[in-house]
């Protein structure tokens, strides 16, 4: 994720672009391949990202429930650094055209 | 019939009538041209290859001519457009050559292709994706001096029935040091004539073993995938690479991913799975050729097909 990326996302739900059926590919649990047939593109992600987007996947979520729902899944704390993280991944995931947020 | 059946003048005679039609497998392509020295690069560097019929369907016909009046200049066309238009003809066998390169792979996006050399021991293949500068074609044409059988210099044609690679041996295009590399290091090995002055350099092709164009129908499974970096004076290292990151430098070497959309990403992803992801540093081609002699796959291969 690019440093430049906003600290902030907009307020309201979060959900994976719903023209991009994201395809998956992992063979450990570090490092995660994920293709959008949308934009053609392929990313290399790391397990945090991996784990916002199968939670946007599942379901459309605030930024609040998806920054918990995500530390529990990795078994972190949250704290003032891990939300900041979160807030400005969304931002770049949503430049990238993987999320958007919905109504 | 091959093409060194043709005597010298059936093959002039063919190149200057309805052209020289062969198979490269799995393609067939036709020259025409009147230019004897083409025409006999040509049957140089397909010697062992199987000669079609003037009027078989083909892949890609080049046709070469002369730039009258300008008696130093040609013109290479690819099914009837301009592909080169002035070129020196001192250089217009090599050109010719890397034309078909360009011309063969353009088009079979039936299968997905990835820039590397392949090679194969048995009928597990080794896949060498790289850049020019890479070392590849080198690491390639030694390996083949070793008894490596070659499947491709350029191009891994990967088949999406199956996911086995489909060969499609041709003559490899070694350039500058590398040819002298491989002239001693393989004496045996049958080199042509050395063409300086082209964009990539001094260029000679290395002819490939009649071995493996008559086993070019063989499909070989892909077992490892090997991106090799040449440094001069480094030792030979072969580190394991992960597979997230092994799909993604693949993915930057295949010619038609974005062609095949998400069926690119699945072909590429069953590849990935079914090989050993290793990045190969060398500086010495004998200490790299050790290494793959060693080389052996860790868990058994298990085909594709689930057969």
């Amino acid at each position: 994720m690019p440093q430049h990326a906003e600290k902030s996302a907009p307020r309201g739900r979060w959900a994976i672009t719903r023209r991009s059926p994201l395809l998956w590919r992992s063979w450990d649990d570090d490092e995660y391949v994920v293709y959008s047939a949308a934009s053609g593109d392929t990313h290399l992600i790391n397990a945090v990202t991996a784990a916002v987007l199968h939670h946007l996947e599942r379901s459309a979520l605030e930024l609040p429930d998806l920054i918990h729902t995500v530390a529990e899944a990795l078994d972190t704390k949250v704290d003032e650094q891990f939300e900041s993280y979160i807030a400005r991944l969304l931002v770049y995931l949503d430049q990238i055209g993987l999320v958007e947020s919905v109504p | 019939m091959k093409l060194s059946d043709l005597s010298e003048s059936e093959l002039l005679s063919r190149c200057r009538g309805a052209g020289l039609a062969w198979r490269v497998e799995p393609f067939a392509v036709r020259v025409k041209t009147r230019l004897p020295d083409v025409a006999r690069g040509l049957h140089f560097l397909y010697a062992d290859f199987r000669l079609l019929k003037q009027d078989a369907v083909v892949d890609a016909e080049l046709i070469v001519r002369r730039k009258l009046p300008m008696a130093g200049w040609v013109s290479i066309r690819v099914d009837g457009t301009v592909h080169y238009n002035w070129l020196r003809r001192k250089l217009v066998t090599p050109m010719v050559e890397w034309t078909m390169n360009v011309s063969m792979f353009q088009r079979p996006h039936q299968y997905f292709l990835v820039h590397a050399g392949v090679v194969a021991r048995g009928d597990r293949a080794a896949i060498l994706p790289g850049r020019a500068g890479s070392g590849k074609s080198t690491l390639a044409a030694a390996l083949v001096g070793r008894g490596w059988r070659l499947l491709s210099d350029e191009v891994a044609l990967i088949r999406p029935t199956d996911g086995l690679i489909q060969p499609v041996p041709r003559p490899i295009s070694l350039k500058e040091e590398s040819i002298d590399i491989i002239r001693r290091a393989f004496p045996d090995a049958v080199l042509g004539p050395e063409w300086p002055g082209t964009t990539k350099g001094t260029v000679a092709h290395m002819l490939p073993p009649s071995d493996s164009v008559t086993r070019a129908g063989e499909p070989a499974r892909p077992t490892w995938l090997i991106f090799p970096i040449f440094d001069k004076g480094a030792s030979a290292t072969l580190e394991p690479m992960t597979k997230a990151k092994a799909l993604m430098r693949t993915a930057d070497n295949a010619f038609n991913y974005s062609v095949l959309g998400r069926q690119g990403f699945e072909l590429l992803a069953d590849l990935i799975d079914r090989c050993e992801c290793h990045e190969f540093r060398y500086g010495n081609l004998e200490e790299a050729l050790r290494r793959f002699d060693r080389l052996e796959p860790s868990t058994p291969v298990v085909s594709p097909t689930g057969t």
